[in-house]
């Protein structure tokens, strides 16, 4: 489940900060002139980017790759432990006493279909704002604030653009990766005052981890396409305009694309936030309490499929 | 294609036996850490209630399987819809398994991964999208009835296959 983490280490002894340098690959120092403290030394561990200069040590990247060799595999609550020994002893630093600024929790699952179908049912999320980015290995969906980021990516994609291997259990399968990224204030989101990489162990923070990868996915609206019920009878003109809206709503692609279309606007300048969040509520009652429109049954079979794994991944954890 | 599983074990109770005792009948892979024979040679294990197992609900398996005494893994039912279907793993070791049972529990077959304890999440969607259909059917076509080692005392009596 641990993919990205961001740790530092405050206040190192002389001892710690002066053989950093020779357990790194490719180390360089760093010396700020006008500054009258010793250099930072700037190197890597495997894939992890290590800093450290006499009031910290700070250690990033994908805990995962650097302990199984990729992050398609599950990272354990066990497996963290060791991989956190597994880094102590390589930096020879007590690294359980390293507070976390930032960690990514993400879980690879199996899908019946492709993972850019799944994007289309994956709707707004409250406070978080919804963009789809077409990057080098095919869409990503972010649901992000200034606080996380929610990611849904084809893992396979991805895997291949970077020629990562991909281990046989999942090789050939279509793979979508839901990812968690809390990158600021990360004790608070986690309820906590402070947090420390060795609490991350702790059934308690543990647990709260894969709540919160959970909550963050269950906030997402799932929208699947509309068709309309078949045998309509329209028996006031009230119903008559859902319909018609029902219809335009169809006509422009459903509710994401509308929806993208308003932020557009909004950015513009030309809805104000007040208009954008009135006109969304607009579509989302429309959508959701609209007696004629109905979800097409593939929709809810993606939905359905979706809820299932995801909520398979904190069923049971280890 | 792609072989995800190694081993097969076929657990069945036997009439007269306890209602939670499964004895090995079939078995194919030669899987060490599930074929530990009680002293007449036989190759049981008992599948019962969690109990004594002091973890949160969350970590707690639905069923556990014990063999000479010992815990050999907590058994996990990730997929409501499929209620016969379980996932575990044996301490110490990076293999896989994946239960399912079968005949009103009375059969328990399990399938060994290698080495796929990280990847037990996927490996159970396979299976239950039955996409590791055939491999399984491969495996059963393989597996040879289980012998005893030695035979006497009350249990001498052939396993029911």
């Amino acid at each position: 489940m641990i993919d990205t983490l961001h740790i530092y280490l405050p206040n190192p002894t002389h001892q710690e900060y002066s053989r950093i340098g020779s357990r790194l690959d490719h180390a360089q120092i760093q010396q700020d002139l006008n500054a009258q403290f010793p250099p930072s030394v700037l190197g890597q561990l495997g894939n992890l980017k290590v800093k450290a200069n006499p009031s910290k040590v700070s250690v990033k990247g994908s805990l995962s790759k650097f302990h199984l060799g990729d992050n398609l595999q599950r990272l354990t609550r066990k497996g963290t432990e060791e991989a956190l020994e597994h880094l102590s002893e390589k930096l020879s630093l007590p690294l359980v006493l390293s507070y976390i600024s930032r960690i990514d929790i993400g879980a690879t699952m199996v899908m019946q279909h492709q993972p850019q179908e799944y994007f289309a049912v994956l709707g707004e999320a409250p406070r978080l704002d919804r963009t789809t980015f077409n990057g080098p290995h095919g869409p990503t969906v972010y649901h992000r604030n200034n606080q996380r980021t929610f990611i849904s990516y084809d893992k396979r994609a991805e895997a291949m653009k970077k020629k990562q291997t991909i281990v046989p259990v999942l090789r050939g399968q279509n793979l979508l990766r839901l990812e968690l990224k809390l990158t600021q204030r990360v004790p608070r989101q986690l309820g906590r005052e402070r947090i420390q990489a060795g609490d991350l162990f702790e059934e308690e923070i543990w647990v709260s981890l894969l709540k919160n990868w959970y909550k963050q996915y269950r906030s997402i609206r799932k929208t699947p396409s509309l068709r309309f019920k078949e045998n309509l009878t329209m028996t006031n003109s009230k119903d008559l305009v859902h319909q018609l809206a029902g219809l335009g709503l169809q006509q422009i692609g459903g509710e994401q694309a509308i929806v993208d279309l308003l932020k557009a606007e909004r950015d513009c300048g030309r809805l104000d936030r007040q208009q954008f969040h009135r006109m969304r509520s607009k579509i989302m009652e429309l959508v959701s309490s609209s007696p004629l429109a109905i979800g097409t049954e593939e929709g809810r079979d993606l939905i359905d499929e979706l809820d299932s794994k995801a909520k398979r991944v904190i069923s049971s954890y280890r | 294609m792609t072989q995800h599983l190694d081993c097969y074990l076929r657990f069945r109770r036997q009439p007269d036996s306890a209602s939670t005792r499964r004895d090995l009948v079939e078995e194919v892979g030669a899987y060490e850490p599930l074929l530990v024979p009680n002293q007449l040679g036989r190759v049981f294990l008992y599948v019962s209630q969690p109990v004594n197992i002091k973890a949160r609900s969350e970590r707690r398996g639905g069923l556990r399987i014990t063999q000479q005494g010992k815990h050999v893994s907590s058994l996990y039912f990730p997929e409501p819809s499929r209620p016969e279907l379980a996932i575990g793993d044996v301490q110490g070791l990076q293999d896989a398994l994946l239960f399912c049972f079968s005949d009103r529990m009375q059969v328990l077959d399990i399938l060994v991964s290698k080495g796929c304890r990280n990847t037990l999440d996927g490996l159970f969607s396979l299976l239950v999208d039955d996409q590791l259909q055939d491999e399984i059917e491969f495996l059963k076509a393989q597996a040879q009835p289980y012998v005893p080692l030695k035979t006497g005392g009350s249990e001498q009596l052939p396993l029911l296959v």
